[in-house]
């Protein structure tokens, strides 16, 4: 059917009409920031000192890049994502799995009780984590102490450096698990049916049907539960800030900047010194960050299907 | 072998039932300490089931932290209902046009907003700060209600243009040719045939709001203006050493509303959330 040309010309105002309002509002609060924070992150701009910018090349860059502090919280943000995307990787799967076997009432229920996490506000979340961590009065200390009568278990979680970004790890776990094992379900589901019956017949065992036929069939999966746990581990913030920094912000990332995550390395430059420039920067460098991550996983993904 | 499958069946739930409850503790062991009497709470060992149910922390909370608590309240309330409004009605707008319309730009549009969605919040809370400072609008509900509007629409745009494309084009031939308006037909045809997107849009964008951490807490610095989320924070400042009680107690108290929403709409949720992931 050709279109007539009032049709066109009509159809484009009412498009245009229907999704202006919302269009603006992108336009003015996403991508006209989007592009100032660029133009910030060239120039030296300390919102309480500065009266106005200067423009200094790719100084902030380079101060930045050299800088330790970002070195650290750059190695922090990459092991939280090593270890934080091949757990939720597993145990999404097995998640998934447990419910594709059992899909009955109780299986209802679980779903519902796995989604809970997701309601709760992150900041609470966080808390209620922290209050169970508590070395007095926490209740894990006192099942290691009391309960299990292994004291040498008990220690003060979020003051030790070695096991803070453990518990931090912990509660975004906890959070994301139920989330992320739906999408491996529904990923399960959409498996035909007679492909699965068809490997019962020939005498399939449950490991073979789940290498053989359900891992190289979630391709989809990966990649879309890639994204969101890459997304994930680059934006965290509220977890660290609610359990390290409840105090005071500026111990937010402590103890030792063992929890210094990109995000909260970024808020602290921009909002605590107020260098909105090196803030801007940093935000920059973390964006490339998530840019490098989404093309390795998309080659990853597309890699395993040829 | 039937017999065998029954048995294995029956372990499998007993694992599932051990593993959900271990994955309830955290939510537990909160509401048992809003419960609990001081005594109790710091008490070693710490009690798992409380002893002596007391709602003396609820009443502080209503009493001694009335202001703060119902400040923050009242703001989590009017900013998240107020965004909740602005992006169901100008997203819904934008995904009808995106969805049932040709016009020039389309596509770019849609690349445009899926390219928003991964893009890390905080480059844009920069700007987004030296502007509100400048027109004096940081500490109020507005502050909030603007970048949060920009923000939570990229979600909730893709779930209610995926339910648009999915009503069949029949309906809405046969109007325009009646010499219906396409915002007629929009209002009176495809709103209530969207019903479902439109709630899973709704209630996701609901607690994306709720929740919100970041604009919160670099936009309102004051306790006036400030909403549950980051409230919580400034009340655990000031009241020093770790008050667990009435914490818990407002930790509680701030999740029943997106609780109930959720219980009630369960299952608009989690097809929406998944719809949503799946798009973005």
């Amino acid at each position: 059917m050709t279109r007539s040309k009032a049709v066109i010309i009509r159809d484009n105002i009412d498009g245009w009409m229907f999704v202006l309002p919302a269009f603006l509002f992108l336009l003015l609060l996403m991508i006209y920031p989007i592009i100032h924070t660029f133009i910030l992150s060239f120039q030296k701009y300390n919102f309480v000192y500065d009266s106005k910018p200067v423009f200094v090349g790719f100084h902030n860059y380079i101060k930045v890049l050299k800088d330790a502090t970002f070195k650290k919280a750059l190695l922090n943000t990459f092991y939280f994502a090593g270890v934080y995307i091949p757990i939720i990787f597993i145990l999404g799967f097995f998640v998934g799995l447990i419910f594709s076997r059992y899909d009955m009432i109780t299986g209802k229920l679980s779903k519902v009780i796995l989604f809970i996490p997701m309601v709760i506000p992150i900041s609470m979340s966080s808390f209620m984590f922290l209050f169970m961590l508590n070395p007095q009065w926490g209740i894990v200390n006192s099942i290691f102490k009391d309960y299990l009568k292994l004291p040498g278990l008990a220690r003060d979680w979020m003051n030790d450096t070695s096991t803070a970004m453990n518990m931090i790890l912990l509660v975004t776990i906890w959070w994301r698990v139920g989330f992320i094992g739906l999408l491996f379900l529904s990923g399960i589901q959409a498996i035909p049916r007679s492909v699965i019956e068809a490997s019962i017949i020939d005498g399939a065992n449950a490991w073979r049907r789940i290498t053989g036929i359900i891992l190289p069939n979630l391709k989809e999966t990966y990649m879309v539960v890639g994204i969101l746990a890459i997304v994930t581990s680059i934006k965290l913030f509220a977890q660290v800030v609610a359990m390290t920094g409840t105090l005071s912000p500026q111990n937010a990332g402590g103890p030792a900047k063992a929890t210094l995550t990109l995000y909260v390395a970024t808020w602290k430059s921009a909002f605590l010194y107020y260098d909105l420039g090196i803030g801007s920067a940093m935000g920059y460098l973390m964006s490339l960050i998530i840019v490098f991550l989404f093309a390795v996983n998309f080659f990853i993904n597309k890699g395993e299907k040829a | 072998m039937v017999r065998r499958n029954k048995i294995n069946t029956f372990f499998l739930g007993f694992f599932i039932f051990l593993i959900l409850i271990l994955f309830m503790v955290p939510i537990f062991q909160t509401i048992f300490t809003s419960l609990k009497t001081d005594k109790e709470i710091y008490k070693v060992p710490v009690s798992i089931i409380p002893h002596n149910l007391t709602f003396i922390h609820y009443k502080y909370v209503f009493t001694n932290l009335a202001s703060d608590f119902f400040s923050f309240f009242r703001n989590s309330v009017v900013v998240t209902s107020v965004s909740v409004l602005l992006i169901l009605s100008l997203g819904s707008l934008a995904s009808f046009g995106l969805a049932r319309i040709n016009f020039f730009g389309k596509n770019f549009i849609i690349f445009f907003v899926s390219f928003i969605v991964s893009i890390p919040l905080i480059i844009t809370v920069i700007p987004i700060f030296m502007f509100e400072t400048t027109f004096r609008i940081t500490n109020t509900n507005i502050g909030l209600i603007l970048p949060y509007t920009a923000v939570y629409m990229p979600i909730p745009l893709f779930i209610m243009y995926g339910t648009f494309l999915k009503i069949p084009t029949e309906l809405e031939e046969s109007a325009l040719i009646d010499g219906c308006s396409r915002f007629m037909i929009y209002r009176k045809i495809f709103l209530p045939l969207a019903a479902g997107g439109l709630v899973a849009a709704g209630i996701i964008t609901f607690l994306n709001c709720w929740g919100e951490f970041l604009f919160a807490l670099i936009l309102t610095t004051r306790r006036s203006a400030t909403t549950l989320s980051i409230g919580i924070m400034k009340i655990n400042q000031q009241e020093q050493a770790w008050a667990l009680g009435p914490m818990s107690a407002i930790m509680v108290l701030s999740t029943i509303i997106p609780f109930t929403l959720y219980m009630i709409f369960q299952r608009y949720f989690i097809q929406g959330l998944m719809e949503g992931s799946l798009k973005g």
